[in-house]
């Protein structure tokens, strides 16, 4: 399943994550939700995988699993050959860096565009230097200069996935987490970030995990595809794999709903 | 400087609270300098003259000038509720803060100091400690502020525990930022709202608690005017001088509107981002 050849950028074994039984008014569900169950995979270095899969397949858990803002049950994972848990995350949050479905609700919406994308750059830089790599980011990322001074709510949903991407170039990471970062947007806009986004990586030497449920923006962009269900894979393999040979129904269910045809 | 008065004043809660308050505020910053009488010199030969030309709202029983002593009071009322109002918001949205960021023990720590605090009836608890002897505008302050945090803390801790939740929070978590920055930057620019709101209806509440506590002879003493304290004169002939009364309740109803209408302006201003 995994590309062994290269050396893992990031590697995740055998994840388990669960959400705790909850009361309500003293009805208490007796088992936890298991939401992802023993994954394990490896992105390695300038490669784009894509985790595909329906609502609550587990994509998202992962996401936060790795981002550290949910603790796994289980497994381990290693970034670079370095266990992340709860002590070395931080050391790593520059290097990771996630790109949001909502772009609107990942922006502080007191704040202007360009003291977001300036929140980015490590601390000590001076203010004009900040503005000028701002500014310049905000070029990269297909921005004008005039919203520099602007709040969120001024830009649209686009301009607002752009301007996370450009926040997150800011950090100087090397890998993004994109968790569904077009389904919120319409198709022409899906196009352009699609484009931007294959520019970047090119320059840039990114890796990508890319989060979807639309087998049509994965293929695009993706190298490998690991399909999940019910927080399992069950199915992995190049994209031309599994378009003209999936293995499983489901993997053909979501061919056709992406209208491709094999 | 000039575009943030624009912009509020554009508003017009904003801009009918401004009116009602600016004459206030400068009578109260001007205080007994701006009245042509002196607001305690008595003169015994005109007590009790219904409002005119010469006594804009009448005199009292001393024969002092009503009008001058509620210019010279607005200082006393104003400056106690404003300073009180400021110290107990900032107080209780920096706990409020504290405890729905941090979580944990110092969550707990912090509700439960709400929970007796707000056990005391406010009045009473200022009344009680005014009774042991102190009555000095430091004291009264202190007293007020101290009885007065716990709504903003409740209010701001509860808006804390969902702004942390976020994703523009997870997002800043996700830049490596530090928490307090984190609390600075990200948190505490989107409670400014909820906080402006809390403080222009405390300062209202602390107008008419000052009142009270005046009006019940507790709070300043005499010859020293505030509305409150003249208030409480009114009550001695409600009928027969109306105008001890009926001015210096207006005054404490007009202003305590005119902090709402201007707070009710703020909060849209910020919630708009325009602010």
């Amino acid at each position: 399943m995994e590309n062994q050849s290269a050396h893992p950028l990031l590697s995740v074994k055998n994840l388990i994550v669960e959400y705790p039984p909850h009361s309500f008014f003293g009805r208490v569900k007796p088992v936890s939700r298991r939401a992802v169950d023993q994954v394990s995979f490896e992105v390695v270095k300038g490669e784009t995988l894509a985790l595909v899969g329906e609502s609550g397949s587990g994509k998202t858990s992962i996401t936060m699993a790795i981002l550290g803002f949910v603790t796994p049950t289980g497994g381990k994972m290693e970034f670079d050959g370095v266990e992340l848990n709860e002590m070395t995350i931080a050391k790593f949050r520059s290097r990771i860096q996630p790109i949001f479905q909502d772009a609107g609700a990942a922006l502080n919406p007191q704040m202007k565009i360009g003291r977001a994308i300036g929140d980015g750059f490590p601390p000590g830089l001076p203010a004009d230097q900040k503005r000028i790599r701002a500014l310049e980011l905000m070029k990269n990322a297909g921005l004008a200069e005039n919203y520099y001074d602007a709040y969120p709510r001024q830009l649209s949903g686009g301009q607002k996935q752009r301007v996370c991407l450009a926040r997150a170039l800011a950090v100087g990471a090397g890998m993004l987490i994109l968790d569904e970062p077009f389904s919120a947007q319409d198709i022409s806009i899906q196009v352009q970030l699609m484009h931007l986004l294959r520019d970047l990586k090119a320059a840039l030497g990114l890796t990508l995990l890319l989060i979807s449920h639309d087998l049509t923006t994965v293929r695009l962009l993706a190298d490998r595809i690991l399909v999940m269900r019910a927080g399992k894979i069950i199915e992995s393999g190049t994209i031309a794999d599994i378009i003209s040979r999936p293995q499983t129904d489901y993997a053909r269910e979501l061919i056709r709903q992406a209208g491709i045809k094999p | 400087m000039s575009r943030i008065f624009r912009t509020v004043w554009k508003n017009q809660n904003c801009r009918w609270g401004l009116i009602i308050l600016l004459p206030v505020f400068f009578a109260g910053l001007a205080g007994g300098s701006l009245t042509p009488i002196d607001p305690i010199s008595q003169n015994l030969d005109q007590i009790l003259q219904a409002p005119s030309g010469r006594y804009l709202c009448g005199t009292d029983f001393y024969g002092r000038d009503l009008f001058s002593r509620l210019v010279d009071g607005s200082r006393i009322t104003l400056g106690l509720s404003l300073s009180a109002a400021l110290l107990a918001v900032l107080g209780g949205a920096l706990l409020g803060l504290t405890a729905g960021f941090l979580r944990g023990w110092i969550d707990r720590l912090i509700m439960r100091a709400v929970d007796v605090f707000m056990g005391f009836p406010r009045l009473f608890a200022v009344l009680l400690i005014a009774g042991f002897g102190r009555t000095d505008y430091g004291a009264t302050v202190t007293v007020l502020a101290l009885f007065s945090w716990m709504e903003t803390a409740r209010l701001v801790r509860a808006e804390t525990l969902t702004i942390r939740e976020a994703l523009y929070v997870k997002s800043a978590t996700a830049l490596g930022l530090t928490k307090w920055r984190i609390a600075r930057t990200y948190i505490f620019p989107n409670l400014l709202g909820t906080v402006i709101t809390n403080l222009t209806l405390l300062i209202g509440t602390l107008i008419i608690i000052e009142s009270s506590l005046s009006f019940l002879g507790f709070g300043t003493q005499e010859p020293t005017a505030s509305w409150g304290a003249i208030l409480n004169q009114g009550r001695l002939d409600p009928i027969g001088a109306w105008w001890i009364a009926v001015f210096p309740g207006l005054l404490i109803v007009i202003t305590v509107i005119g902090f709402n209408l201007l707070g009710d302006g703020l909060r849209q201003l910020h919630d708009e981002s325009k602010l």
